[in-house]
């Protein structure tokens, strides 16, 4: 489908209802997939999905119309309904998009031809089992492979050309046991011989045994634990993030300030949709605010807040390019509403090995995922969640995985950040950003 | 009650009937599943107010079947030329796909010739009246219970979603099934965030939903307007309330945690802890995929689940099909929804089956195969709830239940659970402690862990109905509408496999 084409066709219409502005949001695409269930392999397909995430502006007033058909007569159907019911707009009209002239990275034509070849999918996934259950003591191993293009398209009415891309993703993981799990995603084909090795790898560095923190001697104990980047990027974008968009700081409900201390000087951290074959990048937001790198935290002050156009309408500044459509629950990403929301987040390494940090600790946790992290206090950034993924420390060791359902763990993201002891020179890329492990204090329960 | 048609039927049969023709002399058996909602939708965020009066979705889910593999594809469009291209792509998939361990294969849908199914829906919503009707009632209640604690200059911040929907699906497959369901679905969540002295903030969330129309949350009234329901203002003002007591609510210590006798769970915390801790074990590709906590590969139960005092379903209380958040009356592969008793006196005795996993353990469908537009039918919860066994332990009252507990916790309210293997956590929203039978002090929001196996081994006592009004969206790769419950409260008696993580 020429997402182009309906473009073009979507703004005829909107000339013809004689709307002042709209903006279109679309993307098309394919994905193949193989699902691993032990030594099995399910392919699956994604074909011609269409989203489009539409704004209409109309006598100073806003309307939403998501529709998944590339159908005018449903768009023209939405586009009446939401104009009836519309709210004022927080701005007169929506961008006019602006030239960009360096040419991002984004798309890699080796996943595109692997798309094209399920066997050659299969015959990954194959490999992955073979050699994961090399390894003694896997009773059960799950994973997948997913390869995705997809065409995106944003404009609005006063534009010449629209900003538009077709972007390529890939995607491996394995899960072991239901004890620790490891993957590789970017925008690029990865090395394929790492991937087949994800599950083996994994496997073998399994420590034997479990245990719980009545016989470490660690519940109810304040204990240094070292932050997966994983898991750091999840506290990052689900609970410090709220507290830098510009909307939360409009609303009074953010503890931060621009110019505060918000972590120790080892801390920088920066947004950025520009990075190549990261999951953001593309030429804008979802609102044709080019998007760019943004320094957010430098040297541990808080430097500038993230703003879509609404929040920076209100403080009378520019967007800097955080208009997203930020999907919740049952929500797909088209329909859910723009708002502040971070892109790819990316911590500057420190200059600790990580082999030093887990060394230098006696008795702690190196925390992978926690179960259920969803359910922290976005309000208050605390959380409390059971210990899903990780490693126990004893005497500078890995020594033993954390018995199911037995730990958990509790603390607050602001203070977690505040209070960084010490952050690895090594990073890993976790798809939606590039991060490094950092040492904190939390309460093991 | 007649069950409605899905817009353009005739229209919806024939392309669907039409690309199984075509894949007749390709493959042994295929199907379509045909899925649209069209809802509306009001968002209030922190900045700002989201209007969505038509909001459509729409997609279709191909499975192709020949010599034992299976091929899944979705599909982005209703029309022909779309479909007949996801066949021939396919039959690459199937040609690339490796034969399983175990033959795939279907088992028969029951009751193949009827066709309609559902609960009146509206075609058409008062879109605005509805959305006037939530803004004026939820900000005015907002501003009264600030004017009821003028003197604590608290700042209520309510942030609420509601939609109401119309879903259609229909169901076809070369054995000339063709089957359709017509529902109706409402829902409401309100976050109430609450700024107290000192710029504390706390923040809690309540939910509503059913398969019914907007008219259990807002009513037509004799003089034509439109008004939030007495019921749903109500509910509102305890949660604001609740909201703005947890300003001055306790945090226990591990220490105190340990010396609690018993920890008595509210439907809204228990049913999220039956979800998570076991519903999740019950679902048969759980089962095969050897990712069971309570059930091994064979289908075998690996032990008792519970004590015997406990029953676990899954479907609507007492078989009423028109209640529920979860419910549905054909799943989507066309089986009828069964209620599953899953575990009967502790123990397991079912599982939740699509027809590919009732064919792998030579069982019956129950119902239980649901996609979320267009992707591929797995097993799912729909109601999930704890069903005391037996009257012996089931009390009246709370006041009863907890006339005996000298240090105990009442958890209320959940934001959600996950679950591993063989571990599970859900968070609490709010707890009330229990000192030589009386309730005290309000407690901060917490985590419940348990070892998934264990943790209601040591139930000991109910009260109240059963109850599934805690709604939820189940996460599992693809999100279902669910709900789940159990007695208003159920007593556990601590134990050293759950655990209880206050926060502050």
């Amino acid at each position: 489908m020429q997402l182009e084409k309906f473009a073009k066709q979507t703004i005829n219409l909107a000339a013809k209802l004689k709307l002042d502005d709209i903006e279109l949001f679309l993307t098309y695409s394919r994905t193949l997939s193989a699902k691993i269930e032990n030594r099995d392999i399910n392919l699956e397909l994604k074909e011609g999905i269409f989203n489009a995430g539409i704004r209409v502006i109309k006598k100073g007033k806003l309307g939403y119309v998501p529709i998944t058909e590339p159908d005018l007569n449903v768009l023209r159907t939405g586009i009446k309904a939401a104009l009836a019911k519309a709210g004022p707009a927080p701005f007169v009209n929506f961008a006019v998009l602006s030239d960009r002239k360096k040419r991002l990275e984004l798309y890699d034509d080796r996943i595109t031809r692997m798309l094209g070849s399920p066997s050659k999918i299969k015959n990954l996934a194959r490999n992955i089992i073979e050699r994961a259950f090399t390894v003694k003591g896997i009773e059960n191993f799950e994973g997948g492979i997913g390869l995705n293009i997809e065409d995106r398209l944003v404009t609005t009415m006063h534009n010449r050309t629209p900003a538009f891309a077709t972007r390529t993703a890939f995607s491996a993981f394995v899960d072991v046991n239901s004890r620790d799990f490891d993957f590789v995603a970017g925008r690029r084909m990865p090395d394929l011989e790492k991937v087949a090795k994800l599950g083996e790898n994994l496997a073998r560095s399994l420590p034997k045994r479990s245990t719980t923190p009545e016989s470490e001697g660690m519940k109810g104990k304040k204990l240094p634990v070292i932050i997966h980047p994983l898991m750091l990027e999840t506290i990052l974008r689900n609970l410090v993030a709220e507290h830098i968009y510009a909307s939360t700081v409009q609303e009074g409900m953010s503890r931060y300030r621009v110019g505060q201390q918000v972590a120790p000087i080892t801390v920088t951290l920066w947004d950025d949709a520009t990075a190549p074959y990261a999951e953001s990048t593309f030429p804008t937001d979802d609102e044709g605010t080019n998007t760019r790198r943004t320094t957010v935290i430098e040297n541990g002050m808080l430097k500038t807040l993230l703003y879509d156009r609404a929040s920076a309408a209100k403080d009378g500044v520019e967007s800097t390019g955080n208009g997203r459509h930020r999907p919740v629950l049952i929500e797909d990403e088209h329909e859910a509403p723009v708002r502040c929301t971070a892109n790819d987040l990316f911590l500057a390494p420190g200059k600790t090995p990580l082999n030093r940090m887990i060394k230098g600790i006696k008795r702690g946790i190196l925390l992978k995922y926690l179960l259920g992290f969803h359910t922290a206090n976005r309000t208050t950034g605390d959380f409390t969640n059971t210990l899903y993924v990780g490693r126990i420390i004893r005497d500078g060791r890995l020594v033993a995985l954390p018995e199911p359902g037995r730990w958990a763990v509790k603390g607050n993201a602001l203070d977690c950040l505040k209070n960084i002891t010490a952050v690895s020179r090594e990073t890993i890329n976790v798809a939606s950003g590039v991060l490094p492990w950092v040492q904190v204090d939390l309460t093991v329960t | 009650m007649m069950s409605q048609k899905i817009a353009s039927e005739a229209q919806i049969r024939r392309v669907l009937v039409n690309a199984l023709s075509y894949t007749r002399s390709r493959v042994e058996y295929a199907d379509l599943l045909y899925e649209r909602a069209v809802r509306i939708e009001l968002q209030q965020l922190p900045d700002r107010l989201i209007k969505k009066p038509f909001n459509a979705k729409s997609r279709i889910q191909l499975r192709l079947l020949n010599r034992g593999k299976k091929a899944e594809i979705k599909v982005g469009t209703l029309n022909l030329t779309s479909i007949k291209h996801a066949i021939d792509e396919g039959m690459k998939l199937l040609r690339a796909s490796p034969r399983p361990q175990k033959l795939v294969s279907l088992a028969p849908i029951p009751n193949p010739g009827k066709v309609r199914y559902g609960l009146p829906a509206p075609a058409a919503f008062p879109a605005d009246e509805i959305f006037d009707a939530l803004i004026r009632s939820i900000t005015g209640l907002a501003r009264k219970i600030e004017r009821k604690h003028a003197g604590r200059n608290i700042k209520v911040k309510p942030e609420f979603w509601f939609f109401s929907q119309r879903e259609e699906k229909a169901i076809a497959d070369t054995e000339g099934v063709f089957k359709t369901q017509v529902l109706p679905r409402t829902f409401l969540q309100v976050i109430t965030r609450v700024k107290g002295k000192g710029d504390k903030m706390t923040q809690t969330r309540a939910r509503l939903g059913n398969v019914h129309t907007y008219t259990d949350i807002v009513r037509k009234t004799k003089t034509d307007r439109y008004v939030m329901t007495p019921a749903v203002r109500k509910f509102l003002t305890e949660w604001f309330e609740r909201t703005i007591a947890l300003q001055d609510a306790v945090s226990l210590t591990p220490a105190q945690v340990r010396k609690l006798d018993h920890m008595i769970l509210h439907y809204t915390t228990a049913g999220v802890f039956v979800h998570e801790a076991l519903g999740h074990n019950f679902e048969a590709d759980i089962v095969k995929a050897g990712g069971s906590g309570i059930i091994d590969k064979d289908g075998k139960p690996k032990g008792a689940v519970a004590c015997e005092d406990v029953n676990i379903m899954d479907g609507p209380v007492s078989d009423d099909f028109t209640n529920g958040f979860g419910t549905e009356l054909i799943d989507d592969e066309g089986v009828e929804v069964k209620t599953k008793l899953l575990a009967r006196n502790g123990r397991m005795v079912g599982m939740i089956l699509s027809r590919e996993t009732a064919a792998y353990f030579g069982l019956k469908p129950n119902g239980g195969a649901f996609s979320e537009m267009g992707d591929p039918r797995i097993p799912r919860m729909s109601d999930t709830y704890l069903m005391p066994a037996t009257r012996s332990n089931w009390r009246h009252s709370l006041k009863e239940l907890i006339k005996d507990i000298k240090y105990g916790i009442l958890l209320v309210g959940t934001t959600g659970g996950a679950v591993s293997k063989d571990g599970m956590s859900s968070s609490v929203q709010l707890g009330y402690l229990v000192e030589n039978g009386k309730v005290t002090n309000m407690v901060k929001p917490s985590n419940f862990t348990a070892k998934t196996m264990f943790a209601l081994r040591y139930v000991d006592g109910f009260a109240g109905p059963v109850e599934i009004r805690d709604v939820g969206f189940c996460g599992k790769g693809q999100t279902k509408f669910v709900a789940d419950g159990g007695p208003t409260w159920t007593r556990i008696k601590n134990n050293e496999y759950i655990g209880l993580s206050v926060q502050g």
